[in-house]
């Protein structure tokens, strides 16, 4: 098929010829249109890949894990180096204010301990008073620790990668807190390396309850700013400082675990919610090391069934 | 063929080192995309076959690196590549006031695909604040472009010294 057109093009006199290249041989283009395909080539492909990423966010393609498998231990390395320098830094040489420090600590450890006493006290009673109502015991989550080694650079996506993957049992959903707090779950995952969706994307809701007054809302991410609870009545009374936890309810989240603390509570003329900013407890720009919660047997199995 | 052997360790490369600058300098606040430079840099310089594979390259490793969707930011560098190959029709990259102002406007152009299509194609929605926090970025990008064009061009052409040597 190729062979008859070529041998017509090389046929016509020189002044009216033209110098046959890859495309005029393969793909009968002229040279002169090469860029345009070439460029019409890869907004193409570009459209194809989006539109498949878009029809299957879920599903990780080969190249895509692959490059995650390849970055992992570049980033891991430089951040490890990174943080053992600041480590360094912070531990030997930069100690000025560190003896103020300390004693500013002591005085809080003082007060934290009385407060812990009250705790435990209120603790011991709820034991009693589950026994008495005989309800079910909260099962202790097992956890795995992930080391953050990248930190997603654009203000909109606020995602962290961590060095732990499917090999290491995590999956996608899976909860992601740190020693202040929750810090997100789990959006894609290949064999060693997850992204985690933090808490103050403005893709991130959570189920969640204010902890004093048993208030539930939606904790949705507002970026810098922190995040925001949503959709709490006017009715309903909350004050500046208040702690936020998770409700518990999407099956996502444990029950309980820190969000943030209320920062702000506006009630406007217009509408039927409150307007309640929340300061998460995690500082996510000094996130290094992370806790995954791992599903319990229990939730597993039920999840299988639920599947079959 | 060398250099597009090694184009996906370059770009990978260039990727992890921009995330480790805006890690380490800005704490993960800001974003220091010298891979948007890159791209506008070769739209300048290199053929349409050359740059348009190396836009579609460090695209594609910039979305697996750093957002939920692929071919996003593949899409986007692509573009923008386009976009300065016919500007160079027009714009001389030796006038540093230039490169500056048209750095700014493809990085502006970039912001606003993000924030325009983002919350069609993840379904989630932007604040007024994420707009307002993607500005420092353009405006660093676009004020250390001329030294990181001389940056390409020094390194460019010690490649070329050495690969002709060779």
């Amino acid at each position: 098929m190729l062979q008859p057109l070529q041998g017509r093009l090389e046929d016509r006199s020189p002044s009216r010829r033209f110098r046959p290249c890859f495309y005029s041989r393969y793909m009968l283009f002229p040279k002169k249109y090469q860029p345009i395909i070439i460029a019409c080539l890869l907004v193409i492909v570009s459209l194809i890949i989006l539109s498949y990423s878009v029809k299957q966010p879920t599903r990780i393609g080969f190249f895509r894990e692959l490059i995650l498998e390849t970055a992992a231990p570049l980033t891991s390395m430089v951040t490890v180096s990174f943080q053992d320098l600041t480590s360094v830094w912070k531990r030997y040489i930069f100690l000025v204010g560190l003896q103020d420090e300390n004693e500013r600590l002591k005085r809080n450890n003082a007060l934290l301990a009385q407060e812990i006493n009250r705790y435990r006290e209120g603790y011991l009673e709820g034991i009693r008073l589950q026994k008495l109502l005989a309800l079910k015991e909260n099962p202790n989550h097992q956890t795995i620790a992930a080391r953050v080694i990248g930190k997603d650079q654009t203000s909109i996506m606020k995602t962290i990668l961590i060095d732990k993957g499917t090999s290491h049992g995590l999956q996608l959903d899976l909860p992601v807190i740190a020693d202040q707090g929750v810090v997100g779950r789990i959006v894609e995952t290949s064999a060693h390396v997850s992204r985690v969706l933090l808490l103050i994307d403005e893709n991130s809701n959570t189920d969640a309850l204010i902890q004093e007054n048993r208030i539930q809302g939606i904790l949705q991410g507002a970026a810098s700013l922190g995040c925001s609870l949503k959709y709490v009545t006017k009715t309903e009374t909350v004050g500046v400082g208040n702690i936020v936890v998770t409700a518990g309810l999407s099956g996502i989240f444990p029950k309980g675990l820190l969000l943030g603390t209320v920062k702000n509570v506006e009630k406007t003329d217009r509408g039927l919610f409150q307007k309640i900013d929340v300061t998460p407890f995690v500082d996510f720009s000094k996130l290094e090391e992370v806790m995954v919660i791992l599903p319990d047997k229990a939730d597993k199995i039920g999840k299988h069934r639920r599947l079959n | 063929m060398i250099y597009y052997i090694s184009l996906p360790f370059f770009s990978l490369a260039l990727i992890v080192f921009q995330m480790m600058i805006g890690d380490i300098v800005f704490s993960g606040k800001v974003a220091v995309e010298l891979s948007l430079i890159l791209v506008i840099y070769s739209g300048f310089r290199s053929d349409v076959q050359r740059g348009g594979i190396l836009s579609f390259v460090l695209g594609f490793i910039q979305d697996c690196l750093t957002s939920p969707l692929s071919g996003f930011y593949t899409l986007i560098y692509v573009l923008i590549f386009l976009i300065s190959k016919l500007a160079s029709l027009r714009i001389s990259p030796e006038r540093p006031f230039l490169i500056m102002s048209f750095t700014f406007i493809c990085a502006l152009f970039e912001g606003i695909i993000i924030i325009l299509f983002y919350p069609l194609l993840f379904g989630g929605g932007i604040s007024a604040y994420a707009i307002t926090s993607h500005l420092p970025q353009i405006f660093i990008v676009s004020a250390v472009s001329p030294s990181l064009f001389k940056v390409f061009d020094w390194t460019e052409a010690t490649l070329w010294q050495r690969i002709t040597a060779g």
